[in-house]
Parts: structure tokens; sequence; C-alpha cells
């Protein structure tokens, strides 16, 4: 399994950053672990220039709903990165919804790779890593 | 020039005109007044759906969380605990286990009809498919079951699936101890409706009960794998139907439930 640089968690629940931070951790599968507690801290912290051009985390696990700037309201301003940022970050959407039409609206937008059921444990985020890494 | 008579007549006439007019107002009134009551219920009745899946929804995030921190103490600190630690670790997991199955009985509820198609239907069609969907059920419990011709007409195929599902493995689940469940399936066409049955030879529902079994989380024992919601789903399927559903109250040799759809969906 690849070992990758930088993990955004975006997440309001603080249980549920904890325990995907834990979840990360036991893996030991990046060399940093990010979070934002919604969607705008997210925007922010991926528009904000860092030394040489912008975050580029590997992978964002996204919930959708969020207060202030939810899941979906994320990705229509996500979508408006440039291509160069876009294409060196994988979206997942990590989420509780058992709602059909949320897994068939995250799989029409090409940036959300793909949709995965709450809660995050080893052998999903193995599979995730597998999938979209090597 | 009118004679008296005639003007008794045109008088007369008069007066039933302005009453018909007073009465086309009214009648114009109320049908207004029925048709806003009827908007109203059903802005009312989605806001309530829609108030239950929020609510499940929320409900399960935190729900989920809890459920993965029970499940990294068990496999990670298991060594650690007492065995009455451990023994409150595993009612903790059954209450989380029991509430997951509330919200998803809630959940479900509140979807059902949400994508209602209606079509023609071979009710033959639909027990039989049934009856695959549960197969191994059927087939461990050795259940009896005859079914009559059913008709074909318009219903919603999903929720009308649902319902003979949940009336046909209910029959199964409350046969009478040791003995074999037998089930019988059958139809009848009134003027505006088709009245359908599903009756059983098994424990039966006490008369006092015949009500409260339709609402939710309503149940008469604790039978694992059921939150009490199977039953309310059955009501709500039947109401869309522009019908009803009850259990036979002159049925004794165990379970009869009898619900009704619309000839004219």
């Amino acid at each position: 399994m690849k070992r990758l640089k930088t993990i955004l968690l975006i997440d309001d629940d603080a249980p549920t950053l904890f325990l995907n931070k834990l979840v990360i951790q036991d893996l030991d599968c990046t060399d940093k672990i990010l979070t934002a507690e919604n969607g705008r801290q997210a925007i922010e912290m991926l528009t904000e220039e860092v030394d040489d051009g912008f975050l580029c985390p590997d992978l964002i696990l996204l919930d959708i709903n969020m207060p202030i700037v939810n899941g979906w309201e994320f990705m229509e301003k996500y979508q408006t990165l440039s291509a160069e940022q876009k294409a060196k970050i994988v979206v997942v959407m990590l989420t509780t919804s058992l709602n059909p039409d949320d897994r068939s609206r995250a799989e029409s937008i090409e940036e959300i790779k793909d949709f995965v059921s709450k809660p995050l444990d080893e052998t999903t985020l193995k599979d995730i890593i597998e999938k979209h890494f090597n | 020039m009118p004679n008296t008579n005639q003007k008794l007549l045109l008088r007369r006439l008069d007066d039933a005109e302005r009453k018909i007019r007073v009465l086309e107002d009214m009648i114009e009134n109320s049908s207004r007044e029925l048709y806003i009551a009827n908007q109203d219920l059903k802005h009312k009745n989605k806001d309530l759906e829609q108030i239950i899946y929020i609510v499940s929804h929320d409900l399960q995030e935190p729900l989920t969380t809890l459920y993965a921190f029970l499940g990294r103490l068990a496999e990670k600190h298991n060594q650690e605990l007492s065995s009455q630690g451990q023994e409150y670790l595993d009612y903790a997991n059954i209450s989380a286990e029991r509430m997951k199955a509330l919200i998803k009985g809630l959940l479900d509820h509140s979807r059902i009809g949400a994508k209602r198609i209606i079509e023609s239907i071979d009710f033959n069609k639909v027990v039989k498919d049934v009856m695959l969907d549960l197969d191994s059920i059927i087939h461990e419990s050795k259940a009896k079951i005859s079914i009559e011709d059913l008709p074909t007409l318009k219903a919603y195929t999903i929720e009308s699936r649902l319902l003979f599902q949940n009336l046909i493995h209910n029959a199964i689940k409350f046969a009478k101890p040791g003995h074999t469940p037998v089930i019988r399936i059958g139809a009848e066409e009134m003027q505006t409706h088709v009245s359908f049955y599903v009756e059983d030879e098994g424990i039966g529902i006490e008369e006092d009960y015949h009500e409260k079994v339709f609402k939710i989380f309503q149940q008469l024992s604790r039978k694992p794998g059921g939150v009490g919601i199977g039953l309310a789903h059955c009501k709500k399927i039947a109401l869309m139907h522009e019908g009803d559903l009850w259990i036979d109250n002159t049925y004794t040799e165990g379970c009869r439930f009898c619900f009704t759809f619309s000839k004219g969906l």
C-alpha cells in the first residue's frame, strides 16, 4: 500500500474526526492529517497560497451534512479550483447517508472518486488507498 | 302584459334562481375551502415525512460513531476490561444495535411511496416474486401457502410487494410453536375496490391490539430482527392505494389481515 503525504478530513463532528484520525494512525498510511470543521474552512485551506503553490492533500475524506458549507456546496467551490491542483487530489465522500439520491448525486460529480459509508475503519481506508493510489 | 298567475310564477322563478345562485356560491366556497384544506394536509404530510427523514438521518450519524468506538473498545481494549466492564460493553452494543434498527425502520417508513410508480400489476406475479424472496424462510419453516387466483389492477409495484412480503413473513414468524405455518391468500373484487386477505393458523392477535399493531414501533412480542414497524409500513401502503388494512375480528383460527386497493388509481 502506498504511503500518502497528507489526508484532509472534512467533518463537523468532533468524535467522528477523532475516530477517523485514530483509524488513519492505526493504519499508519500518511505523514500528515489535516482537519476542517466544514466546507468553508476546507476551501480556505485549499485556496490559501503555501510555500510553493496551493495545498494538495493526496486524499480528502468529505462529509455531506455540515453547517455553514456542506459537502455539496464544498464540491461546487472545489470544482472551480485549477485542473492542476485537482489532478493531485482524490476526493472521497464519507457519509452515513443511506439515501440513494445522495449516492447518484455523488456519482454525477466527476471530482468525487468514491462514496463510502461511515464509520471509517482500517479495511475501508486500506481499500480506498489501494484503489486510488496504486 | 303578464297576468297575475304569470307574475307569481315569474317571481317564484326569480326566487328560485336567487336561491340557486346562493347555493352555487356556497358550493364554490366549500370547494375552495376543501381544496385549501387538502393542499394544507398534503403539505403537512410532506413536512412530517421530511422531518422523520431528517431526524432519522441525523440520529444515525452519532450512532455510527458510537458504534465504532464500542467496536474499538471491544477489539483493542478488551483485555483491560473486567468481566463487569465487558458485560457493560455487551449491553451498550445491544442497545446501539436496537437503536440502529429503530432508526432504519423510521427511515424506511418515511421512504415508502417516495418514488411511487403506478402500473398495471398481476398480483399472482407479485405474490410469486415475494415467495421467491422469502424462499429460504418458507423452506426452513416448511410453510404451506395456498393462493387463490388474484386479480390484475393498477397499483404501486414496489410497495405492493413490500405489503405482501411483510404479511407473509409475519404469518410465518408468528406460527404456533411446533406447528407448520399454514397461510392462505386470496382476493375479492368489489365495486370500487379489490379486497385482499392473508390469513394464517398462527398464534393470532388479541382483539384489544387490532388497532395498536399498525402503529409505529408497536410490538406484541420482542422477536429477533423486528422493531414493530412492518405493519405500519403495510397500513401506509394500503392508504396510498386509497384503501385500508385491518385485522378481521371474526376470524378465530389465527390471524386474517384484510386490505383493500382502489380500482380507480
